[in-house]
């Protein structure tokens, strides 16, 4: 056995022994990864069964508001209470104030007018809704979108039944001119690989940005180590010993690898297996297994460089562990991690390019999410295996410099 | 042999080794004493090839510094005053990693680690993780690292720190066996003077970048004889009249006069200043050859942590 082997075999062994390194790299992730795919559950799915209430005074009290009243309670996650019709917009809104009610709606006495004459113009308002502003945007959006779409149908229908004999005469059916509620818009999720057309689910989603996240979490196990071996005296004795810095290095860099990889497998079985137990949707790990390997392998050694060069830069283990996470943080949110990148302003859009977390998570996203294969990834994998040369070159120069 | 020839070493300003020349020779015990920050590390650490000097040359057994750094490290073994241990690791593997950097394979690593656990009484607790070890232990085990190699040259920095008297007496037993049996050239670095002066053939004072002693022990401690006068003196212009009387130097309540062939007529002067000045003299005593004093004496007993 060289030498490489024996600091490999010596490093494995530490990392065997070191309980707090397994809690910090893979039941920590894996207990994160489960709540963030479960509480992202409902921001992903459409179909989930979260529900509204929502508290209906009609003060309209007319047919064309019972009739919409009825086709609101069609809205699935809209709970609508019994409508009352003498409720004031004070009352309304002090009971979505109080937190019992998210949505307020308030059927106005000029909705039956609104309904029946489509001369009517936009001046009027025939309801209104008021909203706790806790709730979530896309869910508000989403909601009050269906409830205008209602309104519409309903109006449309009293346009034709006004003018039915005028449009049957033109040769307008009703079904021609009123939408029907559903199906209009025929959506298909797009995939490298033709043949499949699921719907992505919230874990699908997820799991790759976290994964990817909590691999660079390894920087702190490394930094405590090389920091130890730094102040204990055990580095300055193998410097004395003519042992290069770059075994060093790969010793270091084989070791966490293997670590790393068990990591990845670890949370991909918590995205598989565990987050459905809970009540979760379960991913799916693409078609390409090879591919998945490659990529997380190429994150591994790119969360590893990044690692050793925060240690080797720094100057005792709490710089390391502040400096290593502060960047992980600041790169995982310009990386689209956090915060998904179509929103992000355009210029910071721009710099999520130069994030070696995003470089990864569209890497795992390529694979898992876009059934791509290992073509796919090349890009990402030749800018996170580039960046991980440069930055253990750079490591490597601060060591040989380097005075401890 | 170790040859030093006009050594400097700065960190960045601030010099740490200020042309130092020196030869340690082979087979000997070198006591290494100095301050802290007096550069008796960083002259340790330029000996064993952790950081480059500055200007200077190094001859180590003839192999030199600038061009054989390998041949030097491979003679070389190096104890750190901090437990440069593996905690996580047994006693065992802790000897078998180390052993197998310095390229040790198959029966000769084996060979060697019984050694070291036999030299170093390691073998009660071999399978003990290092971590768990009691200090003195860990200290046995750091010392029987640095003899894996069968060193020539064995560097020691404080190797006795926070062991009991027991631990300490049989570390230096060790050390001198080593030095004897294997006629190792060992470089020992310690504060505490009196294990110098138990265990050193040579002693090497070091203060401010520069050696300001060196010899053989014997021979440095005849010469040191002094005259120690105890007395307190609360007048510093009459401070400055006593410390004008040659060889006389004053630390702390003590007025020191080297015991030389003026040693009377100074002796007089210094006590005649004394008595003029109706200053009281507590003691007089002759220091009796105590390296301590004479280490005092040349460094001054000033605190060094500060600068």
């Amino acid at each position: 056995m060289n030498r490489l082997l024996y600091i490999i075999k010596k490093e494995i062994t530490e990392l065997t022994r070191d309980i707090q390194t397994y809690v910090l790299l893979i039941v920590m992730p894996s207990a994160f990864i489960l709540v963030m795919s479960l509480s992202m559950q409902a921001l992903f799915q459409s179909n989930q069964n979260f529900t509204v209430n929502t508290i209906v005074a009609d003060n309209s009290n007319s047919n064309e508001s019972k009739r919409f009243i009825d086709a609101l309670r069609k809205i699935e996650n809209l709970s609508i209470t019994e409508p009352a019709t003498s409720l004031t917009h004070e009352a309304v809104s002090g009971n979505v104030q109080s937190g019992r009610y998210k949505f307020g709606l308030v059927i106005n006495p000029s909705f039956s007018q609104y309904v029946k004459d489509i001369k009517t113009g936009p001046d009027t308002t025939p309801v209104t809704l008021h909203i706790d502003p806790s709730m979530q945007t896309s869910v508000q959006i989403g909601l009050t979108q269906q409830m205008e779409q209602q309104l519409i149908i309903l109006r449309l229908n009293a346009f034709y039944d006004n003018y039915a004999a005028v449009l049957a005469y033109a040769g307008f059916s009703r079904s021609s001119i009123v939408p029907s509620e559903k199906g209009v818009i025929k959506t298909e999720f797009v995939y490298k690989d033709s043949s499949e057309s699921i719907k992505p689910n919230a874990a699908q989603q997820s799991v790759p940005a976290w994964l990817v996240f909590s691999m660079y979490f390894i920087t702190i196990p490394i930094a405590l180590v090389f920091h130890t071996e730094k102040s204990n005296g055990t580095y300055q004795r193998i410097r004395s010993i003519n042992i290069r810095s770059h075994y060093l290095i790969a010793g270091k860099m084989v070791s966490y690898y293997i670590l790393s990889m068990i990591q990845v497998v670890a949370m991909l079985c918590v995205g598989r297996y565990v987050v459905p137990l809970l009540g979760g949707d379960t991913i799916q790990f693409g078609n390409s297994y090879f591919g998945l390997f490659v990529i997380a392998s190429c994150t591994s050694v790119n969360a590893i460089s990044y690692g050793l060069l925060v240690s080797s830069f720094s100057k005792n283990t709490q710089m390391a562990g502040a400096m290593g996470a502060v960047l992980v943080i600041i790169f995982a949110a310009i990386g689209g991690i956090m915060v998904p990148k179509f929103i992000m302003p355009k210029n910071l859009q721009l710099l999520t390019n130069i994030s070696p977390l995003s470089w990864g998570m569209e890497g795992f996203l390529d694979i898992m999410l876009r059934k791509g294969s290992l073509i796919d990834i090349i890009p990402e994998c030749l800018l996170l295996l580039g960046a991980g040369l440069l930055m253990l070159c750079i490591t490597g120069l601060i060591l040989r410099k380097k005075i401890y | 042999m170790i040859k030093i020839e006009r050594l400097h070493k700065a960190y960045d300003d601030v010099t740490a080794l200020d042309g130092i020349d020196l030869c340690i020779s082979e087979g000997s015990i070198t006591g290494l004493l100095g301050p802290n920050g007096a550069g008796k590390t960083t002259l340790v650490s330029i000996l064993t090839g952790i950081i480059k000097k500055n200007s200077g040359k190094v001859t180590i057994q003839g192999f030199d510094l600038d061009n054989d750094l390998g041949g030097i490290q491979s003679i070389t073994g190096m104890v750190p005053q901090t437990l440069a241990i593996y905690p996580l690791l047994t006693s065992y593997e802790n000897l078998e990693y180390f052993g197998a950097l310095y390229g040790l394979r198959g029966s000769k690593l084996r060979e060697r680690i019984d050694f070291s656990i036999e030299v170093a009484s390691l073998k009660p607790f071999l399978h003990r993780r290092a971590g768990k070890c009691s200090g003195g232990m860990q200290r046995r085990l750091n010392l029987a690292i640095g003899m894996l190699n069968d060193p020539k040259i064995l560097y020691l920095d404080e190797p006795t720190v926070g062991v009991d008297a027991q631990s300490r007496q049989y570390m230096l037993d060790m050390i001198r066996s080593i030095n004897i049996e294997r006629h190792t050239t060992i470089i020992y670095t310690s504060h505490y003077i009196t294990e110098i002066e138990q265990i050193s053939d040579e002693i090497v004072m070091i203060d401010n970048g520069k050696i300001i002693l060196s010899g053989k022990k014997e021979e440095i401690l005849s010469a040191s004889d002094t005259l120690a006068i105890h007395a307190k003196v609360p007048d510093v212009a009459i401070l400055e009249q006593i410390k004008n009387v040659p060889g006389v130097t004053i630390v702390a309540d003590t007025v020191y006069i080297d015991r030389n062939e003026h040693l009377s007529n100074n002796i007089i002067q210094a006590i005649t200043l004394l008595r003029d000045n109706n200053i009281n003299i507590t003691n007089i005593q002759f220091s009796g050859n105590r390296l301590e004093e004479l280490y005092l004496h040349l460094t001054s007993a000033s605190l060094r942590d500060d600068q």
